[in-house]
C-alpha cells in the first residue's frame, strides 16, 4: 500500500467502512510510515469537526410546514390527471420510437456500429430537439391567436363573452410564463402598484407573472384595485373587474326573489359573482340551501329542484315559476372561471363558452330558445382539439448525437437516458396542454365573430 | 441519526399502492422521505423555495415512473437518483418551475440565502455549495443521512471506489476553503 492509498484507507476506516483485509494493509502501512501516523489523528478531528457542522447545519434547513401536504395535493392531482388521459407507457413509447426512427436510420446506413445503447440515445436525443422545436412552434400559435383575441375585448362591448376572452388571454400569459410568482411588496398599495407595473411592461412573461401575482390578493388591495383599473388597457382592466369582483365575494343579491308556498318559504337569489343560491324553510325543519357558481353550475348540481320550481333563463335574467326575474345590466360576472380557467391547470371546462354567448344573446333581446339554437351552430364551427405531437426524423441532427454519445461511457449512457426520457415527457406534456388551450382560444374567437 | 427505514415487505406495499396512485401512500411516502431530499435539495439549490420546488418536482417524477423501480433497488436511493436528475433538468433551464429560476445561477458558488439562516450556518452552507454537485451530494448523504458508502453508490449511480474518492475529495476542497478563511 503505497500513501496515496494509505490515506484513502485510513478515511474509510474513520467513517466505518474498511474491510478487514484492507485494515490489515493499512495497520502494517501506518507501522512504517510517520508521515501517515499524523495524518489518522488530523483526519479524525477534521472529520469530526465537519460532520457536526454539516450535521448541525443541515439539520437547521427545515421545510415549511405546510409543504409536505402541499406536495401530496400535487401527487393526487397528478395521479387524477393522468388516469383521464391515455398515454403509452414511457419505456414502451422509447421502444417504439426507436424502432420507428432507428429501422428508418438503420436503412440510411447511420446506424452501423453503433451499440444498442449509443443508438437509443442519439435516436431520444434528436426526438427531444424535434419536441423542443415543436414547443417553440405551438407557443408562437398561441401568442399570435392569443394577440388577436386581446384586440377583439378591446373592440367588444362588455358582457359574458368579453370576460371569457379576457381570461382566456389572461390564462395564456400564465401559462406562457410558467408557474412563476413575484416577491410582491407587503403593502398592499405597492403590491398592487407592481402588478399593474408588470402588465404595463405588455410582455407575455411579464403579463404572466402579474397574472399569478393576483392569485394572492384578498380585501386589503380592493380600494388599489379600484384606483388602478381606470389606467389600465382593455383586456387587463377586465381581468382585474373580475379579479376585484371574486376578491369582494358574494357581496349583496342583484336578483332576490322571495315567496310563501304552502309551509315553506323559497328564497331565490343571484350575487354579483353570478353564485345562485335556493333556500327553502319549512316550519320545524331545517334550512335547506342549494347553491351553484352559476345558473348553469346550479342546473347541473340540482336538476329536480330546478323542475320542480320551473328555474331557468341565463345569468342576471332568471325565470321562477313563469315569474321573470332580472338584474341591472351587466350586475353579473362569473368570477368562478378564473378559477378554473386561469389559476388552475384546468382549462376551459365545457359549456362555459355556449353559456356565455347563450347568456349573452339573451340579454340583448333574442328569445331563448332561438339564442340555443344559434349556440349551437356557432360551436359547431369550433376546430376540433388537435394534438399532434410527433416528431420526423431528422438524419444530420443524428449523426450529431450519435458522435457525441459514442464518446460516453456506460453509466453517463444510463444517466443520459433519464434524463432525456424525463426531458421528452416534460416537452410532450407542454405540446399537448399549449395545443388544447390553443384549441380553446380559436373556439372563443369563433364565438366572438359569430356575436356580430 | 438516520431516518426510520420500512423493511423491504413494507416498501414493496407501499411502492404498490403508490402505483395504484393511493393517497395514502403518497402522505406515507412524502412522510418518510421529504425532509431528507429537502435537505438535499438546498444543499443544491440554497435557496428554500427552489429547494421546496426540487423536491416536489422529485417526488411528482417518481410517482410518475412507479413502473420503472426496480426491486432490488430501495426508495431512499431511487428517490435521491431522481432529484439529481431533476436538478440537472432544472440547471439546463428546461424547468420552468413555480418559482422564478435564479437568473445568474450557476452550479455552484453564489452567495444566495435565505434570511432567517444564521451567519455561521450561512458559511457552512456556502463552502458546501462551492463544491461541484457529485462532490457535495456525497457529503450531504454521507454526513446527513449517515448512508453507508454502499448506498451513496446506489444512489449516485457510481462505483464504491468512486464514493471514496469523492468524500476524500470534498473533505481535501471544504479543509483549503476554511483554511483558506481563517488566514
Amino acid at each position: 500500500m503505497n500513501c496515496k492509498d494509505a490515506v484513502l484507507a485510513i478515511e474509510a476506516r474513520l467513517d466505518g467502512e474498511i474491510d478487514s483485509s484492507e485494515r490489515l494493509e493499512l495497520e502494517t502501512h501506518l507501522a512504517g510510515c510517520p508521515s501517515c501516523k499524523r495524518e489518522v489523528d488530523e483526519r479524525r478531528a477534521f472529520a469530526d469537526q465537519l460532520g457536526r457542522s454539516l450535521y448541525f447545519a443541515l439539520k437547521t434547513v427545515s421545510p415549511m410546514p405546510a409543504e409536505k401536504s402541499e406536495c401530496v395535493d400535487r401527487l393526487v392531482d397528478g395521479a387524477t390527471r393522468r388516469k383521464s388521459w391515455i398515454t403509452i407507457p414511457r419505456a414502451a413509447a422509447a421502444l417504439v420510437i426507436t424502432a420507428i426512427l432507428g429501422a428508418a436510420m438503420v436503412s440510411l446506413g447511420l446506424l452501423d456500429g453503433a451499440s444498442a445503447e449509443v443508438r437509443e440515445l442519439a435516436l431520444l436525443k434528436s426526438r427531444r430537439e424535434g419536441y423542443g422545436e415543436q414547443v417553440v412552434r405551438v407557443e408562437n400559435d398561441l401568442k399570435k391567436t392569443a394577440q388577436d383575441l386581446d384586440a377583439r375585448v378591446a373592440a367588444s362591448p362588455k358582457g359574458p363573452l368579453r370576460d371569457v376572452a379576457a381570461m382566456s388571454v389572461a390564462s395564456t400569459a400564465a401559462r406562457l410564463s410558467g408557474r412563476k410568482s413575484e416577491l410582491l411588496p407587503a403593502n398592499p398599495r405597492e403590491c398592487v402598484r407592481a402588478l399593474t407595473g408588470l402588465m404595463a411592461q405588455k410582455t407575455w412573461d411579464a403579463r404572466g407573472r402579474a397574472v399569478w401575482g393576483f392569485k394572492d390578493l384578498d380585501r386589503r388591495h380592493v380600494v388599489f384595485l379600484k384606483e388602478a383599473l381606470q389606467d389600465l388597457p382593455e383586456t387587463d382592466r377586465t381581468f382585474v373587474e373580475m379579479v376585484l369582483q371574486s376578491v369582494e365575494g358574494t357581496g349583496d343579491a342583484v336578483i332576490h326573489f322571495n315567496v310563501v308556498v304552502d309551509d315553506q318559504t323559497i328564497t331565490l337569489q343571484q350575487f354579483p359573482n353570478s353564485t345562485v343560491r335556493l333556500e327553502q324553510v319549512r316550519a320545524g325543519a331545517a334550512k335547506i340551501r342549494m347553491e351553484g357558481r352559476c345558473l348553469a353550475d346550479f342546473t347541473a348540481k340540482y336538476p329536480d329542484a330546478v323542475k320542480a320550481f320551473g328555474i331557468d333563463g341565463v345569468d342576471g335574467d332568471l325565470f321562477i315559476g313563469g315569474l321573470h326575474l332580472k338584474g341591472p345590466e351587466a350586475a353579473v360576472r362569473s368570477t368562478h372561471i378564473i378559477q378554473d380557467l386561469v389559476w388552475t391547470s384546468e382549462g376551459l371546462q365545457d359549456g362555459v363558452v355556449e353559456n356565455a354567448l347563450l347568456t349573452e344573446l339573451c340579454q340583448h333581446g333574442m328569445d331563448v330558445e332561438d339564442a340555443v339554437k344559434k349556440v349551437k351552430a356557432t360551436l359547431q364551427k369550433a376546430p376540433a382539439i388537435r394534438v399532434a405531437v410527433s416528431v420526423e426524423p431528422d438524419s444530420a441532427r443524428l449523426r450529431r448525437h450519435i458522435k457525441a454519445a459514442g464518446k460516453l461511457d456506460p453509466a453517463t449512457l444510463r444517466h443520459e437516458r433519464e434524463i432525456v426520457e424525463d426531458e421528452i415527457e416534460q416537452l410532450r406534456n407542454r405540446i399537448e396542454e399549449m395545443s388544447r388551450h390553443l384549441a380553446s382560444l380559436e373556439k372563443i374567437r369563433i364565438t366572438m365573430d359569430a356575436r356580430k | 441519526m438516520r431516518p426510520a427505514e420500512l423493511t423491504s415487505a413494507e416498501e414493496s406495499r407501499l411502492v404498490a399502492d403508490l402505483r395504484g396512485g393511493r393517497r395514502e401512500a403518497f402522505d406515507r411516502v412524502v412522510g418518510l422521505h421529504y425532509e431528507r431530499l429537502y435537505r438535499l435539495a438546498y444543499s443544491m439549490t440554497g435557496v428554500s423555495e427552489d429547494a421546496r420546488d426540487l423536491t416536489q418536482e422529485t417526488f411528482l417524477a417518481a410517482v410518475k415512473s412507479m413502473g420503472n423501480f426496480r426491486a432490488d433497488s430501495k426508495l431512499s436511493t431511487w428517490l435521491i437518483a431522481i432529484l439529481r436528475n431533476q436538478y440537472t433538468l432544472y440547471l439546463r433551464g428546461q424547468r420552468k418551475w413555480r418559482h422564478a429560476p435564479l437568473e445568474a445561477v450557476e452550479a455552484e458558488g453564489l452567495p444566495l440565502q435565505d434570511a432567517h439562516i444564521q451567519p455561521g450556518v450561512a458559511a457552512i452552507l456556502e463552502r458546501l455549495r462551492k463544491l461541484p454537485e457529485d462532490l457535495r451530494t456525497t457529503l450531504v448523504l454521507f454526513y446527513l443521512d449517515g448512508m453507508k458508502y454502499t448506498e451513496i453508490a446506489e444512489a449516485m449511480g457510481c462505483p464504491l471506489g468512486t464514493v471514496r474518492s469523492r468524500l476524500f475529495e470534498a473533505r481535501e476542497r471544504l479543509k483549503k476553503m476554511m483554511e483558506g478563511a481563517k488566514a
